[in-house]
Order: C-alpha cells, then structure tokens, then sequence
C-alpha cells in the first residue's frame, strides 16, 4: 500500500520541552486517519510540521515519498489541502471571493470552479455577505472549499469541528465522508471528538506526550470493541496462565482487575472459568467505546 | 511568484484599505493645493508646483506603515499566510511578493498625489520652477527612499505575527525616524553663536548683546556623525531634499540601496526561519 505521508522518528523541541519525540507515523493512501490525543499531545505540532509552517528539530518525513529535506517537498505541498486550527481565510471578503483568490495562489486558468466548490460545502447562497460575518460552520466549510480548491489528494484538517454545533458537525462529517468516497482524497484529521471520529476514520493513531502510541485499523479496532468483560479477581496469575493458555484477548488493568475481549456468552464463560477453580469477586460486561480504548491507552488518565 | 503577485493584486483591488488609500491620497492632494491656493490669494505667496509634489514625501512614510499593518498584518490574523506555505508556495517568494505589494501600494499613493497636485496645481499656480531633469532626478531619489521604508515595513510586518503589535511597531518606527531625523536636523542647524545679555551697569539694568559660543553646538566630530546618521535616515534624507539642504545628494541612492538589501536579506533570513502557528 502507497504510504501518503511517513515520520521517521521526528522530533520537535521548544526551549526545553519536547513537543514532539521520536514519532513514527504511516497514512496509507485512500485513508481516513484520525489522529486522537489530548490537548498538548502534539497533534497540533505534529501537522505544523507536515505542512512545512515549523521544521522538525530531528527526524524527517515524507509525503508521497518525497523527503522533507528535498527541495521538491515544495511542488509535492501542491498535492496538500489544510485547515490547521482555523480555516485560512480573510474575514473582510466573501466566499467566493475567498475561493478565487485560492485560484489565482495555484494558477488556476478559469474559475469555473468557483460555484461548484461553493456548491459542495452548501456555501453558494451567501452572496455578497463577508466571512466575518459567518457563524463558525460556514466557516469550516469554506475552509474546507479553500481547501479543495487545490484539488488535493490529500486533506489536513486540524479539529475541524471544533465549536460547531450538532447539525454543522453532521455536515462536515458527511463531506469528509464524500470527499474520501467519491473523489478518493486521503484525509488526516485530528479532533477531541473521538465519537464523531470513530463515524468517519478507517485508521487511527494515537499520541501521547509526543509520540504515536498506537496506529490501529478501524477494523481491528472495531473486533477490540466487540465486547469487553470486566473482571475483578483475587489471583491475577491464574486468570493470566489461563486466558494465555486459551488464547484469550485480554488486558490486565491492575492487580485485580482483568479485562477480556471478544464475543461470547456470559453464563457460559463464568460456568468455564469456575470449572477450573478460577475465583471471581466481581464480572460484568462493559461496552468499549473509542474514548475508553483510548483512555485505557494512555492509561486511564484523562489529563484534559 | 506571479500566482501570488496576481492574487495579491485581486485582494489589494478587492480591500477596504486600499480604497482608503486611494481616496486619502487624492484627499491630500486636494488639501494641499487648496490651503495653498488660499495662501496665494490671502498672501499674494509665489506657489511652486515643483516643490508641492515632493511635499507629500514627508508624510508617504507614515501612510505605508499603516497600510502595511492592515493589510499585510491580515495574513497572520485571518492566518491566510500558512495556506500560501501549505499549497507549495516557498518563503522567498511570499515575503518578495508582499514586498513588491507594499512598494507597488506605496508607489500608487504617490502617483495620485503628484497626479492632483500637477494637474490642479499648473493651472492655478502656473510656476514649475525645477527644470525637468532636477526634477525627475528628485524624484527618483525620492521613490529610492520610499522603496527602503517599505523594506523596513514589510521586515517588521512579515516577522511579527500580531496585527496590532504590527501596527504599532510600524507607526512607532515611522515616528522614530522621523523625531530622530528632526533631532539631528536640528542638531546640525543649531547656531555656532547665541547672543547674550550682559548686564554693564547693576543700578540702571544697562546690558550689552554680546556673541557667545553656543554650548549645544555640536564638536566637528559630532556633527560628521550626525551627518551620517541623517543622511542614512530615510526620513533624513527626505527632509534634505525637501528643504533643498542636502550636502551629500550623491550618496543617497547608494544608503537607500544598502538599507533595501539589508532589510530585505536579513527579512528573508529570519522569515524562512519563522515558526509560524
């Protein structure tokens, strides 16, 4: 699979904080990534480097195979649509003057495009009105119209649905969704919304203090989620020896406390375990959501 | 570099400030051929045209630094300057795009001024007393000068990523040389003899008006530097070709070259160094 962008140990050193070490990142082209982490994490760090506002203190990367150090990570940008923290746009003018001067930065020869971009992000009746007269989600979707009017193959969006409300994020999610369905654009985004991303990505990464922690498929994310059983034991060494033994999934949370993962019945899987002297104080079944996956990650600290 | 000159150019056309600019310059021209119309009339004064274009040479400084704080102080509040990085545009060519911006803005507002005060003011004064070449070299000397403060305005605008703190280090900075300039023009003039009163008769407050040397006149040496220093001042130099007190008009364009090309060189350097959020 065609890796879109790759970190190779990258690091990103303010004075004497390191907001970004040893970070090894894969985006596979045609991919929803979503990059999940707490305020601080380095997200926000991490996609500043990528789009070349900041440089990496070490490490390198590459977008579509071309070095960060090569001079021709310039033309390779090209390919690179952005929306990092807030959308680049000038308040004082209208959208579709805002997507025509995007036009003219590219070169663009006709801009005939104008409409249809206003048209895609559901902008095409503001008229005359200035940005800065918007709410916040007209906003983003200009930005994301701004965006594409690069006709990029890959998309950064940096908490894209930030301060949006219910209805507004729907409409970015469904336009994420279309933009990497049907015009196969290979999106990176990052956001505090994990339910929201958990609708759209195919891939995640998660960071904390600076690293990936964790790159996981959705999919095999998704088997991780089936179901989780909690169970709280007296010897965690004998639950160890014997989810190993039957190669179970599981995850030991503390000295008391073992998690297991996968699909199965209750009442059989206690009858299982009592059959081999195996002491529970406690079992019950808990729904894993992404926050929880993520939280129990980082381990079960949420600093935010 | 053209793509951004070109939509550059579509904003600067499109924005509220450079309509501002355009109707201040026009204004101006108008209020200076006016006041000095009035002035001919109430006073019978000799207006000379020639001497009214480069009027507005003393004031251009102070208008750049404020269109360039609003209008390129937007490309980091509205943060339109990383979406000009992010699709592939280098940093040497944005920072000399928005200069030759600023230069081109700078450049219109005198044109506009020269155009009112030309095309109002030969009809209403009829004295053009410069001969052409005197004139055109004073004016060439004049567009070197504005081109080295919109290097020093567009350094300051394009390191600094905060309007406001823009805007205000630019007009502090155009008020700086100028107030500097004024202290070393004034330093330069001051009189090498002051007259003093001396009391000859303590009973009938009788004095005498005798010649003294003036404590404030500066030393030879004083007075090379200050020379220098009003010489490399934009403002400096404006003043002198103004007031027609200029000693060393030869080396003009060479300060106002050299001030370009260290502002320009040392921008480039530390804008391609600039981390921008």
């Amino acid at each position: 699979m065609e890796l879109v962008i790759e970190t190779n140990n990258l690091e990103k050193k303010y004075k004497d904080f390191k907001a970004i070490k040893n970070l090894n990142m894969h985006l596979e082209k045609g991919a929803i990534y979503g990059l999940i982490g707490k305020n601080g994490a380095g997200k926000t760090t991490l996609i500043r480097l990528i789009c070349g506002l900041q440089e990496p203190t070490s490490g390198t990367y590459t977008i579509y195979g071309v070095k960060n150090t090569d001079k021709k990570i310039i033309d390779v940008r090209k390919r690179v649509g952005a929306i990092i923290e807030s959308p680049s746009i000038y308040q004082n003018m209208t959208a579709r003057d805002n997507i025509i001067e995007q036009l003219k930065l590219i070169g663009s020869p006709s801009l005939d495009e104008v409409s249809d971009l206003l048209k895609l992000v559901g902008l095409e009746h503001t008229g005359k009105k200035k940005v800065k007269n918007f709410s916040l989600g007209m906003k983003q979707r200009l930005g994301i119209a701004i965006a594409l009017a690069t006709n990029p193959d890959l998309l950064i969006l940096d908490e894209p649905i930030n301060g949006l409300d219910p209805e507004g994020i729907v409409e970015i999610r469904e336009l994420i969704l279309n933009l990497n369905h049907k015009k196969r654009i290979t999106i990176l985004i990052s956001s505090h919304y994990l339910d929201e991303l958990s609708k759209i990505a195919t891939y995640y990464g998660f960071v904390d203090n600076g690293q990936i922690i964790k790159e996981i498929s959705s999919v095999e994310l998704n088997k991780k989620m089936e179901q989780k059983i909690e169970i709280k034991v007296l010897d965690i060494k004998e639950f160890v020896k014997y989810f190993e033994k039957y190669n179970y999934t599981y995850e030991v949370v503390d000295n008391n406390t073992i998690n297991v993962y996968g699909k199965f019945n209750l009442a059989k899987f206690v009858s299982k375990l009592s059959k081999k002297n195996l002491m529970i104080e406690d079992i019950h079944e808990k729904e894993t959501t992404l926050e929880s996956y993520y939280l129990n990650l980082i381990g079960g600290k949420n600093n935010d | 570099m053209i793509k951004l000159l070109n939509a550059g150019f579509m904003r600067m056309y499109k924005s509220i400030i450079f309509k501002v600019l355009t109707i201040f310059s026009c204004s101006f021209g108008l209020l200076v051929v006016f006041s000095q119309y009035h002035q001919m009339v109430k006073y019978g004064s000799d207006i000379d045209v020639s001497n009214l274009v480069f009027m507005y040479a003393t004031f251009i400084s102070i208008v750049v630094a404020i269109f360039v704080s609003l209008f390129l102080g937007v490309e980091y509040s509205d943060g339109t300057i990383r979406n000009k990085i992010t699709i592939g545009h280098s940093r040497l060519n944005i920072y000399l795009s928005n200069l030759i911006l600023v230069i081109f803005s700078s450049l219109y507002s005198y044109l506009l001024y020269s155009i009112i005060i030309i095309a109002l003011g030969l009809p209403l004064f009829s004295i053009f007393s410069m001969s052409i070449s005197n004139f055109l070299l004073k004016l060439l000397l004049i567009i070197l000068i504005m081109i080295s403060e919109c290097c020093i305005f567009t350094f300051i605008t394009m390191l600094i990523s905060n309007k406001t703190i823009i805007a205000v280090v630019n007009i502090m900075t155009s008020f700086g040389l100028m107030m500097f300039c004024l202290y070393c023009y004034s330093s330069l003039n001051a009189p090498q003899y002051i007259d003093v009163a001396q009391i000859t008769n303590q009973e009938t407050h009788e004095y005498d008006i005798v010649k003294e040397l003036n404590p404030k006149y500066p030393t030879e040496r004083k007075r090379a530097i200050y020379q220098v220093l009003l010489d490399i001042n934009p403002s400096g130099q404006t003043v002198q070709l103004i007031t027609g007190d200029s000693k060393n008009i030869q080396l003009f364009p060479l300060y106002s070259l050299g001030i370009s090309i260290v502002f320009i060189y040392t921008g480039l350097t530390l804008f391609k160094r600039k981390e921008l959020k």
